[in-house]
C-alpha cells in the first residue's frame, strides 16, 4: 500500500470504490482502462496511465506528462472521498496537494476544457478530476478508482 | 501558518440526481441480444449506435429509441430509454447481466391512474438473453432479504439521501443525520416538515429487492405516498453494487415542475446506522 492509497483508504481501513473496467476498444484488448467521459478513457499500459480520447480525429495515447501544467485549482479547497465514510479534506497548491494534512507534491495539468490531472512526483499514482461532475478518477497503487469531490 | 483557501466553483448543474452520473457506455454497440420474458414474449434488442437502438418483439417491426447504458460492474449494464409514442407514457429500462445471460426489466408507465394520474406503475418481468448456441438459461434473477435491515446513505453530489431497507416489501426513507441538522437554520419550514414525517408518521413506500449476483442488487423504489400526499411521486430504479459502493439508475415520472421526467444517475454508497427507524412500526400500512 503506497502513500496516497493509505490517505485515501484511511489508512487503509476502507475499501475505495474501485472504477469499472472499460472494454469498449478493441484496440486495448488486454489493457485495463476505464472511462472519465463519454468519450474519455484512461488507460493503464506498462504501469504508467494515458489518456485516450476517441473524439479526437488521429486518437491516441497520451501520457498526462504531455498535458500543459496549470495553476486553474490553485489556492482552492474542498472535500473529497474514495472511500465508504472516508471524507477527507483537500486544498490545492502550487507545487501538489494537500489531502488530510498531508502534503503530496504533485504537477497538475489541464487535460481538456473541465479535466485536470494530477501527477503525484516520483509515483506512478494520477488522479483525473472532472471539475464538470466533480468526479476523480484515479490510477493509484496499480489500481482504478473512483472518487468524488463535495458539490 | 495556514495558507487561505476558497471553495472550488460549483460545478455545473445536472438534472436531478445525476450530477456524479459515471460516463455512458458504448459496449453494447453493434450488438443484438434475443430476450426471452417471462411475460410469454421474445424480443429483439439491437443496440444499433451510441445513442439508438431497436427493440420490439420478435417477428415484428422493431421501433428505434434513443437510449443510455450504464456499466455498473463486469458484464452487467443498465439500459434505459424512453418509450417514445406510448399511451400511456412509457419508460423502459434493463438489467442486462450478460455473465449469467439473465435479463430483469420494468416497464413503468405513468398516467393510467384517474386519481392520480402522476403515480408510476412498474412492472417487473426476468428473463433470460439466448446465448450463441441457442440455449436459454432456466435460471432468473430473484427476490432477495438480503438486504432488509441494512440502510445505505447514498450521495448523488447535490443530495444525499439514506435508503432504509425496512423489510421485503418496504422502504423507508430519511436523510443524513448532519444534513437534517442544518436544515433547522437553513430551511426551518423543511426541517420541520421532515421532523413529522419521520416523527409522528414514518414514511414508507413499496420498494422490490432483486438479486442480481453476489453484491449486485437492484431496487426498485415507487413513490406512491409520497404520490397520495402530494400529487406527484417518480419511479426510482437503482442497479447497486455494494462490492464497489456505488449504484446506477434512473428516475421516471415527473420534476420539480410537473413535466415529463426519465434520466440516469449514479451514486457513492456508505452503509449508515438508522437503528430508530428500522425499530419503528409501520404507521402507513398494515402488517
Amino acid at each position: 500500500m503506497n502513500r496516497l492509497w493509505n490517505i485515501l483508504t484511511g489508512g487503509g481501513e476502507k475499501k475505495p470504490c474501485s472504477a469499472v473496467p472499460a472494454e469498449e476498444l478493441s484496440e486495448f484488448a488486454g489493457l485495463l482502462y476505464t472511462k472519465y467521459a463519454d468519450r474519455g478513457y484512461l488507460v493503464v499500459k506498462d504501469g504508467s496511465a494515458f489518456l485516450y480520447n476517441s473524439e479526437e480525429p488521429d486518437p491516441e495515447l497520451r501520457p498526462l506528462s504531455a498535458f500543459p501544467k496549470d495553476t486553474g485549482l490553485t489556492g482552492f479547497e474542498t472535500e473529497i472521498s474514495f472511500s465508504p465514510g472516508v471524507i477527507l479534506p483537500a486544498s490545492f497548491g502550487e507545487n501538489g496537494l494537500t489531502i488530510a494534512e498531508e502534503s503530496l507534491p504533485a504537477s497538475i495539468r489541464k487535460a481538456g476544457e473541465k479535466l485536470m490531472a494530477i501527477l503525484f512526483t516520483g509515483t506512478e499514482d494520477v488522479i483525473l478530476f472532472d471539475t464538470s461532475r466533480f468526479l476523480f478518477y484515479g490510477f493509484v497503487d496499480g489500481k482504478l478508482i473512483l472518487g468524488n469531490a463535495e458539490v | 501558518m495556514r495558507k487561505e483557501y476558497k471553495e472550488l466553483p460549483k460545478p455545473k448543474e445536472y438534472e436531478g440526481m445525476s450530477q456524479y452520473r459515471p460516463p455512458l457506455s458504448f459496449e453494447l454497440v453493434g450488438k443484438r441480444f434475443e430476450l426471452v420474458m417471462d411475460d410469454g414474449y421474445e424480443y429483439g434488442l439491437e443496440f444499433c449506435s451510441k445513442e439508438i437502438l431497436k427493440y420490439g418483439v420478435l417477428g415484428k417491426e422493431a421501433a428505434e429509441y434513443a437510449y443510455e447504458c450504464l456499466k455498473a460492474d463486469d458484464d452487467t449494464y443498465f439500459v434505459n430509454f424512453e418509450v417514445t409514442g406510448a399511451n400511456p407514457r412509457a419508460g423502459l429500462s434493463f438489467v442486462l447481466d450478460m455473465e449469467q445471460s439473465l435479463v430483469t426489466q420494468n416497464y413503468c408507465t405513468v398516467g393510467q391512474n384517474p386519481r392520480y394520474p402522476k403515480m408510476p406503475k412498474p412492472a417487473i418481468t426476468f428473463g433470460a438473453i439466448r446465448r450463441e448456441d441457442g440455449s436459454v438459461p432456466a435460471l432468473r434473477h430473484g427476490y432477495t432479504e438480503d438486504l432488509v435491515g441494512r440502510s445505505i446513505k447514498w450521495s448523488y453530489g447535490t443530495m444525499a439521501v439514506v435508503h432504509v431497507y425496512s423489510s421485503e416489501r418496504y422502504y423507508r426513507l430519511t436523510i443524513p443525520k448532519e444534513a437534517f441538522e442544518r436544515l433547522k437554520n437553513e430551511n426551518p419550514e423543511r426541517y420541520e416538515e421532515l421532523r413529522k414525517r419521520n416523527g409522528e408518521t414514518l414514511y414508507e413506500e413499496p420498494g422490490d429487492y432483486i438479486k442480481i449476483k453476489d453484491g449486485i442488487y437492484v431496487f426498485n423504489a415507487n413513490e406512491e405516498m409520497a404520490c397520495r400526499t402530494r400529487g406527484q411521486g417518480n419511479n426510482l430504479f437503482f442497479l447497486m453494487n455494494l462490492n464497489r459502493m456505488h449504484d446506477v439508475g434512473r428516475s421516471f415520472g415527473h420534476n420539480g415542475e410537473g413535466g415529463p421526467e426519465n434520466y440516469t444517475y449514479g451514486a457513492f454508497g456508505e452503509y449508515y446506522d438508522t437503528s430508530d427507524l428500522h425499530a419503528r412500526k409501520s404507521t402507513e400500512y398494515i402488517r
